[in-house]
């Protein structure tokens, strides 16, 4: 793994690029691994790095990102005042894998908000090729309704009477500030998977399930699990789904070959508008064993 | 203000970054801040803690690296053979080293919280390069002042019965709130080796004054083996003074989960360092004079 700050001077972005060894020059397997936000980006840390050495043992470059405000990145989370600025981060980034592995498209991995972000940058780049959304968030209202009812009891259980900002300039969540304006455009955002025209690898709780349309371009991998992400107890537990990411691995590698198989039938379009056999399609059964991902 | 990365230690597998003042705002010959992680949350600290610690003290005038520990955070696993040597003591050793290469300071502030601090205790007195170390929540030994204000001084709150109430209702629609309190806050047994002799660790903090090391404690009141600033004097037969200072934080979770904590944590640390090692102190301009 090599560390890097990159992009704007003022506004520099920390990456770990993970090179894969089995990486061969001629195919260009690139990810981008897209965080959570908040301290769900703490919890995850661990596990999102060892998705990135998974992938790279598995012939897939990686590179994993802290947006701007946190994490090695410049700034705090109260300076930013738009998602675009996430996005724009997130635009930067692929860029310098790109240049750093020599690829023309990236695969993006989103975790929870960063799938969110994931999405969003996929509907506007064409830059990539594909996407794995873990755990998204799908519906931002209902997102920031249970981190708000999370610090709403934090709160009310310290050991003394608190008060944490919350008023029209910026709302202190879970640790965070966040500026007013910045959640007022998360509250109305919404992530409509169906007119991403990438293929997409969604893996989600069973009872998400309903969640998803599932067309041709996606398969729904669901997951045996507990939503720790709302469990007050497990705010500083590490998020650690070793299993999941094996599978998760597993299926990036698949898509890359199809991806690759889809290149060298020589398709000049993109592949939502081929009518060839879809790259992915329906749901994916978890296999024996991977149930308990604990 | 200016962020790098460094890897030093085996094979350059160690990761770090480091937190450089402008050069209108260094204190020149002033110690490096090095800060050890917490747990097992990588080199930006609980809630983010470490990163405003190393940027609030860059705009004081000092430097500050923080560090991922081996197999932490992005720094790899050692895989030398190795005794009993604690290798966490080697890790922060091997960045003393690759910083006074680099960059010839050969004077450090060790920073750590809860386990960071036990860590940083072990290399400030193994390491004679450590002139400042501040402990957050480190080791602790209850004491009977302990369980007078702790137990009784809790008894008496009229909020720890509503809380028990509260978890009490929670806990019959959320099965993962527990009813004890307790269950939920740190307890020293969980982080630190388990033979720790309170006379042994008071006597090392002795020769570390002896050493003329500024010292900064900090406990919460979410650390659950601790109960005021008095403890400090009852555990270790030290009285606070300029040298070795004691503060508490009463409103305090463990890891500054709030984000009015963390700031007045990183102040009052950020202003131990200006007070300990600013321009003005004398030990600092004779490390300037011997840099110079």
């Amino acid at each position: 793994m090599t560390p890097y700050f990159f992009g704007e001077t003022q506004q520099q972005l920390f990456g770990a690029l993970h090179l894969s060894p089995a990486s061969k020059p001629e195919v260009y397997r690139t990810a981008v691994i897209c965080p959570p936000i908040g301290q769900e980006y703490i919890r995850s840390h661990w596990c999102l790095r060892l998705l990135a050495r998974q992938l790279a043992r598995k012939g897939i470059n990686v590179l994993r990102l802290d947006y701007r405000g946190m994490g090695d990145s410049a700034g705090n989370s109260e300076e930013t005042s738009s998602i675009k600025q996430w996005h724009h981060d997130v635009h930067s980034a692929i860029d310098f894998a790109c240049e750093k592995t020599n690829s023309q498209n990236v695969m993006l991995i989103g975790l929870r908000y960063g799938g969110a972000i994931a999405s969003s940058v996929a509907a506007e780049s064409s830059k990539v090729n594909s996407l794995i959304l873990w755990e998204p968030v799908i519906d931002a209202t209902e997102y920031l309704q249970s981190l708000r009812a999370m610090h709403k009891q934090m709160v009310d259980l310290w050991v003394c009477k608190l008060q944490t900002p919350n008023d029209s300039d910026r709302e202190e969540i879970l640790g965070s500030i966040y500026s007013r304006q910045l959640l007022d455009e998360l509250e109305n955002t919404a992530v409509d998977l169906d007119t991403i025209n990438q293929p997409q690898f969604i893996v989600d709780l069973f009872d998400r399930r309903s969640a998803y349309s599932v067309n041709e371009m996606q398969r729904f991998m669901p997951v045996e699990d507990e939503n720790s992400w709302t469990n007050l107890q497990m705010l500083e537990t590490s998020w650690l789904r070793a299993s999941t990411g094996r599978q998760i691995t597993l299926m990036a590698d698949e898509m890359f070959c199809r991806l690759s198989e889809f290149k060298q039938l020589g398709a000049n379009q993109s592949p939502a508008a081929s009518s060839t056999a879809p790259l992915l399609g329906g749901d994916l059964t978890v296999p024996t064993g991977t149930a308990s991902l604990r | 203000m200016q962020e790098t990365v460094i890897q030093f230690g085996p094979d350059k597998g160690l990761l770090g970054i480091l937190t450089t003042p402008a050069d209108s705002a260094r204190v020149a010959g002033a110690p490096i801040a090095v800060i050890i992680n917490a747990g097992i949350v990588h080199r930006i600290g609980p809630f983010g803690l470490h990163v405003k610690l190393a940027r609030q003290l860059a705009e004081a005038g000092f430097a500050t690296l923080r560090l991922d520990l081996s197999g932490l955070g992005d720094s790899l696993p050692r895989t030398e053979k190795l005794g009993d040597e604690n290798r966490a003591v080697l890790d922060v050793v091997d960045a003393l080293d690759c910083l006074e290469a680099q960059h010839g300071s050969d004077r450090f502030v060790i920073i750590g919280l809860c386990s960071g601090a036990y860590n940083a205790h072990q290399v400030a007195i193994n390491d004679d390069r450590v002139v400042g170390a501040v402990f957050m929540d480190g080791i602790v030994f209850r004491t009977a002042g302990y369980f007078w204000r702790h137990t009784v001084g809790r008894l008496l709150k009229p909020r720890t019965y509503r809380n028990v109430l509260k978890r009490r209702k929670l806990a019959k629609t959320h099965a993962w709130i527990t009813e004890d309190a307790g269950a939920e806050l740190a307890e020293s047994e969980f982080f630190f080796a388990d033979d720790i002799q309170q006379s042994e660790i008071s006597s090392q903090l002795k020769n570390l004054k002896q050493r003329d090391v500024s010292m900064l404690f900090m406990y919460t009141d979410g650390y659950d083996d601790v109960c005021g600033r008095g403890q400090f004097r009852e555990m270790f037969a030290i009285s606070p003074d300029d040298q070795v200072q004691v503060e508490y934080f009463p409103k305090s979770e463990h890891t500054f989960r709030v984000v009015e904590n963390r700031v007045a944590a990183c102040t009052r640390i950020a202003n131990w360092f200006q007070g300990r090692f600013g321009e003005h102190v004398e030990g600092n301009k004779q490390a300037v004079k011997e840099l110079v």
